[in-house]
């Protein structure tokens, strides 16, 4: 009895400690739930939680606002060809000089200089020196010069239209603490700097601590020379579960959850004294459809590869209505791939149609001959293999397009899969690398900036995966050299207007290969504690062209 | 360390039985009804059976599968009982179907496992030696890592091969339910073959084994002749407890992502679509919750009955 | 029994040898650790194939196991970046093998899975050892209890109870209590439990605050496993009760607490060591579903991530370091349990 006794005596005590529970703060503390716990801290970081991060501690040479209008940060002036800092050489490429801004320092008080923006530059050229992300930098820099501390040039080898955004300078490495470890190491893959200690950056914050499984604390940086931070400390906390980060919502536990699904608005907006807004998407989920690569082999698709088929599966979805339904009122359908400020104005696309679509497949010769409900053509049922990942949404998506597919007589086998099974490379029996599959439901980004597809990997003809040639990444098997002479145009056309014009036109012929259709792009939704963060306009408009949600951190401020 | 007194009751037990098979037959079976508990259990299985089966006389499968997205999330109401789901599925038809599923992935994954338990356990008791060195290695072996953590591993290992679906008396599910049964019917037979094995130690030297054995029975006559019988208690026992830790084991694995795929419903994938909001979508996890732990009580209490049943000493 | 324990440790290597070899091979053939970096544009193929070199991704599977166990010093991988068919970067081997301590590089982490581990690992050591002592007290408690009133209302309401908590789910009873304790609580004006993590986000890291946050994983723990084994600790001391000394102590005038607590105690002790001694090893496995309802940033939990992201070789690793902590425990608690009764004796 005693020890029940004891017992009784603890459960009590353990009650007590949570009544003297909240202590009175002096300190603006700003918490925010963060849903993955990046594997490592770095610029060139494969994870968007791991990138984010850098939202709070840096900055970049310019930024874009949430109306696509470029600004400098730490660059004097935007380089374009009026201000001459953008020079086309005789060859026809592109030449830019960009000043940076004196008096700029790191958040341990040294000077930001060229020499930092060079050290990127020598990293990003050799891959012995680390940096996985080096993108195409090395097929299309053909030098970079220091012309003093302040000014800097960059030569391409090509006309290049993107350099604002695409193999930019970029000065995110601070030289002083990473020279020491890639001189000692050869790589700066291993700097402590990638798991939080001696963290160095230029931004309205600068990073203090990484508890491991716990959370990253952020404090206001001394050195920072742009607007003030408003909090003293942010914390950004790793919750992994969704109803947990609900809960800590409810709980009070933290003051911000952002990037959560579309089903919560109503949970979230029923808490006290939150706000609940969205930001457009950039990522967009799509039907993508194996055209040219009918298991693995490169062929035609002996269903899929008819366009007529393509455009009746695409004819029997609402695309509209769902997007409506599973989403949200105002979300879009993208049309294109890229981004919708590119869109040409007369944009093909195809409506919710049964009828035709009942007709089309007729006259492909698809009829339902032994009354099964599902058609068949030459004693081959159609009924195609549709993969998608394990995100609720998507398998979602899924199930209803199952419906309406039956609807017309199209039967699908749906599989959902871990998407490292989806998306594994080649030689590690990918889904979409293999050709195994008929349908698949997934999103891969465009870029947010530009009119380019610039991704000819994906799209372009020879680029099949095979045993030859295993890195290939069009698994679909679509193919159009007219898509592919002028998407190629594009991405080297430095005149504006020229280029827009060509990007319509690299739109149509991306249309017409027919292996992509757009659902919906996945808005940001947000929801902010009204009572411990002043949810004004600066807080709703966060630049989410490239999902860097938190760009103007500096301009939160603590509710009175 | 339970098994430890079982075996040596369940061996007791036996030997009566063998003397006297027909009145002690009844006795378990009168012990059994005396149970109170045991009842109650055999009651609420019969329910969850009812469930399921007469269930869908009420609602076809078309019926349970049928999206209707402007219904989404409905609460329940006199047009859904318990509720919708995120693209407006009708929950009640959802656990009916679900639950045959979830049922009949603890019914097969215990064949399984108690079917190998079992061999295993008589061929490692009666031929000893290197054949029972060797199994009883696979044992440890298998007990090394916890079952979870292993179950995991293997599911995320299979998924690859998993992703498609098949037809199984004409209903067309996901792979996925045939590899969660073959894995956890796989692993979770190790007890019961140390169980086995040790009654067969004890039961090989018995005066009527040693009898057969003089008289020219073979081993495969002698194992499933003589000795299988007699090890029927605790067989029993094990076979009626696997049934809910496959459910529960399912249900777990669903619930971390790693389960049965939809759009095949299980119990522990319809409650996995209450993760995201268990406050708001309370109707998603009550009804499969509650019918889970429903049939994981009534089996345990069976378990617990058929137990004390043949236990000579628990005669109240 | 120095002769025992050499013996058990010799049978012990074959065992982890072919857990080694199992869980090795499991992991790679299910899925590519690097299909991650496929979504995403900015990673051309050349980084991803230096970094598939750099983990020996693409080397045959043998020799991959045997890099893995010995290590791949010196060995030099060339790579044919360009596609032209001229091998252009070479990528040499620097890993020691797990013989030598080196357990490799945690794909998602790019730092040794060791340290990984170690990061991890004492939370869930605080988190199971809690747990296991609640479970513990909890279980004699309600063991004892029942034990004493067999079938009396009260042992039948106990014996209920016991089998509705093991009937249910964990991460049900998890949601449940989070829903009651954090949720409700808060929305009655009670004071209501924190949900995630070890300490409050604004908080001071104290001792205070990391018993707050253990409360409700503890509870979940204890829970589900008070009702095994108070119905085990019952059923020991009903057998212990009844037995002949007993009733010999008792008829000597020996007071029934005395009786109870002294000898019944003493002698049910026993199976418990091995009880807890055999569970011990499994606490370092983390509670994987308890700790990721909680994200309480334990083994379970970095083990669910790690196989969601892929982290093949800290999985490996992790599964490797069980098996040999079950093997080891088991051979302490054969150590125990002979030292504890003298009547076993091994040869």
């Amino acid at each position: 009895m005693v020890k029940k006794l004891r017992f009784i005596t603890l459960a009590l005590f353990l009650l007590a400690l949570t009544v003297g529970a909240a202590g009175a703060q002096d300190e603006k503390v700003l918490v925010i739930g963060w849903e993955q716990e990046p594997p490592k801290l770095s610029p060139w970081a494969d994870n968007t939680f791991g990138t984010l991060i850098y939202g709070f501690t840096n900055r970049d040479l310019w930024d874009w606002d949430v109306n696509r209008d470029i600004y400098p940060v730490m660059a004097e002036e935007v380089p374009t060809l009026e201000n001459g800092l953008v020079e086309t050489l005789e060859n026809g490429n592109t030449r830019v000089t960009v000043k940076l801004r004196e008096g700029m320092k790191w958040s341990d008080g040294e000077p930001v200089t060229t020499a930092d923006c060079q050290f990127w530059h020598e990293v990003k050229m050799d891959p012995a020196k680390g940096a996985i992300q080096r993108e195409n930098y090395p097929d299309v820099v053909e030098s970079f010069e220091v012309v003093d501390d302040y000014t800097m040039t960059i030569t391409y080898n090509k006309p290049w239209p993107d350099y604002t955004f695409d193999s930019e300078i970029n000065c995110y490495l601070p030289e002083h603490v990473l020279r020491p470890v890639l001189e000692a190491d050869g790589t700066i893959d291993n700097a402590p700097f990638g798991s939080g200690e001696g963290v160095v950056g230029y931004g309205p914050y600068k990073f203090d601590e990484w508890v491991i499984g716990s959370q990253i604390t952020l404090s206001k940086n001394p050195n920072w020379d742009g607007e003030p931070g408003k909090f003293d400390k942010i914390i950004l906390r790793f919750i992994t579960d969704s109803a947990q980060m609900l809960n800590a919502m409810e709980a009070g536990e933290i003051d911000v959850a952002f990037n959560w699904a579309d089903d919560l608005v109503d949970s979230y907006s029923a808490i006290d004294g939150v706000e609940v807004f969205k930001t457009d998407g950039v990522y967009g989920d799509a039907i993508w459809m194996n055209v040219g690569n009918f298991k693995g082999t490169g062929e035609p698709h002996p269903m899929l590869g008819d366009p007529k088929v393509r455009e009746a599966i695409i004819r029997a979805i609402d695309r509209i209505s769902l997007a409506e339904d599973l989403v949200g009122e105002g979300v879009t359908v993208p049309k294109s791939w890229t981004p919708e400020a590119f869109w040409a104005p007369d944009l093909p696309y195809w409506d919710y149609d049964p009828e035709l679509a009942n007709q089309l497949l007729d006259e492909a010769g698809w009829v339902d001959s032994n009354d099964n409900g599902v058609r068949d053509k030459d004693g081959q049922e159609l009924v195609l293999r549709f993969f998608t990942t394990t995100r609720q949404i998507r398998m979602d998506y899924q199930v209803v397009i199952q419906e309406y597919l039956n609807e017309v007589g199209v039967g699908t086998q749906l599989l959902p899969v871990p998407s490292n099974i989806l998306f594994a490379s080649f030689n590690d029996r990918g889904i979409l690398d293999t050709g195994d599959f008929d349908l698949a439901l997934f999103a891969l980004s465009s870029n947010p900036l530009s009119p380019a597809f610039s991704a000819p990997d994906w799209f372009g003809c020879g680029n099949t995966p095979s045993a030859e040639k295993p890195t290939g990444k069009n698994g679909w098997g679509s193919c159009s050299e007219e898509f592919d002479r002028l998407d190629l145009e594009v991405s080297s056309t430095v005149d504006p207007e020229k280029r827009l014009e060509l990007a319509h036109q690299a739109q149509k012929a991306f249309f017409d290969m027919g292996f992509w259709h757009g659902l919906y792009l996945r808005p940001t939704w947000y929801a902010i504690n009204s009572t411990v963060v002043n949810v004004d306009e600066a807080v709703k408009s966060p630049g989410t062209l490239s999902a860097n949600y938190f760009n103007n951190i500096e301009f939160w401020q603590p509710a009175q | 360390m339970a098994t430890a007194t079982q075996t040596r009751t369940g061996v007791v037990a036996l030997q009566e039985e063998r003397r006297q098979p027909q009145s002690m037959t009844r006795i378990v079976v009168r012990r059994f009804f005396k149970h109170r508990m045991a009842v109650i259990g055999v009651f609420l299985l019969a329910l969850v059976v009812l469930y399921v089966t007469v269930g869908a006389a009420f609602y076809s499968e078309a019926y349970a599968n049928k999206t209707n997205v402007r219904d989404k999330f409905e609460p329940p109401g006199a047009e859904y009982p318990f509720g919708t789901d995120s693209v407006g599925r009708d929950v009640l038809s959802r656990t009916i179907y679900g639950g045959q599923i979830s049922l009949a992935i603890g019914v097969t994954a215990m064949l399984i496992s108690i079917s190998v338990g079992t061999l295993i356990g008589l061929v490692a008791g009666y031929f000893g030696g290197v054949v029972d060195a060797l199994l009883m290695r696979l044992v440890e072996a298998i007990l090394t890592i916890p079952l979870l953590i292993l179950l995991l591993l293997l599911s995320r290992a299979l998924m690859e091969i998993s992703s498609s679906t098949t037809v199984v008396l004409g209903r067309e599910i996901s792979v996925t339910v045939v590899v969660i049964v073959v894995i956890i019917g796989l692993t979770a037979w190790t007890s019961l073959a140390r169980i086995v094995r040790s009654m067969v130690l004890s039961l090989k030297e018995q005066e009527f084994v040693v009898a057969a054995r003089a008289m020219g029975a073979g081993s495969s006559r002698i194992i499933f002749g003589h000795i299988l019988p007699n090890c029927i208690a605790p067989i029993l026992v094990a076979a009626t407890l696997e049934v809910g830790v496959a459910i529960v084991v399912e249900s777990a694995l669903s619930f971390l992502g790693f389960g049965v795929m939809p759009p095949t419903a299980t119990w522990g994938n319809i409650l996995n679509g209450a993760r995201q909001s268990i406050d708001d979508l309370w109707w998603l996890w009550v009804a499969p919750g509650a019918l889970i732990m429903m049939t994981v009580l009534a089996i345990n209490f069976i378990g617990d009955g058929l137990r004390d049943a043949f236990d000579p000493r628990s005669i109240r | 029994m120095g002769k025992y324990i050499i013996q058990r440790a010799l049978q012990a290597i074959p065992l982890v040898l072919i857990v080694t070899v199992l869980v090795f091979s499991l992991m790679k053939i299910s899925g590519d650790p690097l299909a991650y970096l496929a979504q995403d544009p900015r990673v051309t193929e050349r980084d991803r194939l230096v970094l598939r070199a750099k983990y020996g991704l693409d080397d045959p599977l043998v020799l991959q196991f045997v890099h893995w166990v010995f290590g791949d010093e010196g060995y030099v991988r060339s790579l044919d970046t360009d596609q032209n068919g001229e091998p252009d970067t070479t990528v040499v081997g620097e890993r020691r093998g797990i013989i030598r301590g080196d357990f490799g590089d945690s794909i998602r982490f790019r730092k040794p899975v060791t340290d990984v581990i170690g990061q991890f690992l004492p939370n869930t050591l605080l988190l199971g050892t809690t747990a296991l002592t609640v479970t513990i007290i909890m279980a004699l408690v309600i063991g004892i209890f029942a034990a004493l009133r067999q079938y009396t209302l009260a042992d039948n309401i106990i014996t209920t109870g016991a089998f509705i908590t093991y009937s249910m789910p964990s991460f049900l009873l998890a949601l449940v209590l989070v829903q009651i304790f954090s949720i409700q609580f808060r929305r009655w004006g009670l004071p209501s439990l924190p949900v995630s993590g070890m300490y409050d986000p604004r908080g001071d890291n104290s001792v205070d605050e990391l018993i707050r946050h253990m409360i409700l994983p503890v509870l979940t723990l204890s829970l589900i496993n008070i009702a095994g084994w108070s119905r085990y600790i019952r059923s020991t001391m009903l057998e212990v009760i009844s037995s002949d000394y007993i009733r010999t102590a008792r008829s000597k005038g020996i007071s029934e607490r005395r009786v109870i607590f002294l000898h019944g105690l003493k002698n049910a002790s026993l199976p418990l060591v091995t009880l807890i001694g055999l569970n011990l090893p499994f606490i370092l496995s983390g509670a994987v579903i308890t700790e990721t309802i909680f994200s309480w940033p334990g083994m379970g939990y970095m083990y669910i991530n790690a196989l969601e992201q892929f982290d093949a070789q800290l999985v490996v690793a992790f599964v490797l370091m069980l098996a040999v902590a079950v093997v080891v425990f088991q051979l302490l608690t054969d150590v125990v349990y002979a030292w504890l009764d003298p009547r076993i004796r091994y040869d």
